[in-house]
């Protein structure tokens, strides 16, 4: 919100430097999606772990998987857009960045379903989530440092 | 270093320099200490995990395939980290942009009483 504010303001006297931004405006939806993201993957944590020992069917998670990759996807289509309207400005290769590690969340949340689908639980199933939980967490991180 | 920015009042231009490198000083250094923190804890969790891996899969537990699943997944996590780092750098000159802009403006308004809008 900050930046917005300071972006449309600061332009008037600085008018020859060309309003200069580096970072891109936050989005509440963009950082809410992610957030969504996470939760189903937490999901599929507690899930996997419950029934341990026992491995869980892919049927049993193919859900989860599949809403993740929904919420990732709707973050995704949102965050591919700034770079446009931000285009000349610095801020717009920050923004080009996030936009790439979410698309590299949604990858590997789909990697990891596949692989699931494919060959069923790994037996290190659970590092393979933590993982991508990780993954996914980055650009939420990225985009509430624009707050 | 505590420094009231709406009561900067600078007498000379030395005053307004000094000003200007103590925000910058402030805002670098809080940032770093983010991105510092945020680039160990990736490359602790990436460590601990391809450790995890080498074990597992040393001692029998996953073989080299599933292995190999979860070190793409490290590659991915490691490829990510270092796209944030680069996404922090982008954050900080804007936030050094706004305080130094902020200074600016403050210096004007106390000086002359004129309060700028941008």
């Amino acid at each position: 919100m900050r930046f917005s504010a300071f972006a449309s303001s600061v332009c008037l006297p600085v008018l020859l430097a060309g309003c200069l931004t580096f970072a891109p405006k936050y989005s509440d939806v963009i950082f809410q999606k992610l957030g969504v993201v996470g939760t189903e993957l937490t999901k599929l944590e507690i899930l996997i772990e419950t029934r341990a020992p026992q491995p869980v069917a892919y049927s049993g998670v193919e859900p989860l998987y599949i809403s993740a990759l929904a919420s990732a996807k709707e973050a995704q289509d949102l965050a591919t857009k700034r770079p446009a309207y931000l285009e000349g400005q610095p801020a717009a290769k920050a923004a080009e960045l996030v936009a790439q590690n979410i698309q590299a969340c949604w990858d590997a949340i789909e990697f990891s379903r596949k692989r699931f689908a494919r060959e069923g639980q790994a037996r290190n199933e659970l590092d393979n989530i933590a993982i991508v939980k990780n993954i996914c967490a980055i650009p939420k991180t990225m985009e509430g440092a624009l707050k | 270093m505590a420094f009231d920015v709406s009561k900067f009042k600078p007498k000379s231009a030395d005053e307004l320099f000094d000003g200007l490198v103590s925000v910058v000083k402030d805002v670098a250094l809080e940032q770093w200490t983010q991105i510092k923190g945020e680039m160990t804890y990736h490359f602790k969790f990436i460590a601990e995990k391809t450790a995890e891996v080498a074990a597992k899969l040393a001692g029998g537990i996953i073989d080299d395939k599933e292995a190999d699943a979860t070190l793409h997944l490290l590659e991915v996590n490691l490829n990510s980290a270092l796209k944030q780092f680069a996404f922090m750098a982008y954050v900080t000159a804007q936030k050094i942009l706004s305080a130094v802009f902020n200074l600016l403006k403050s210096a004007i308004r106390n000086l002359t009483g004129v309060k700028l809008l941008f």
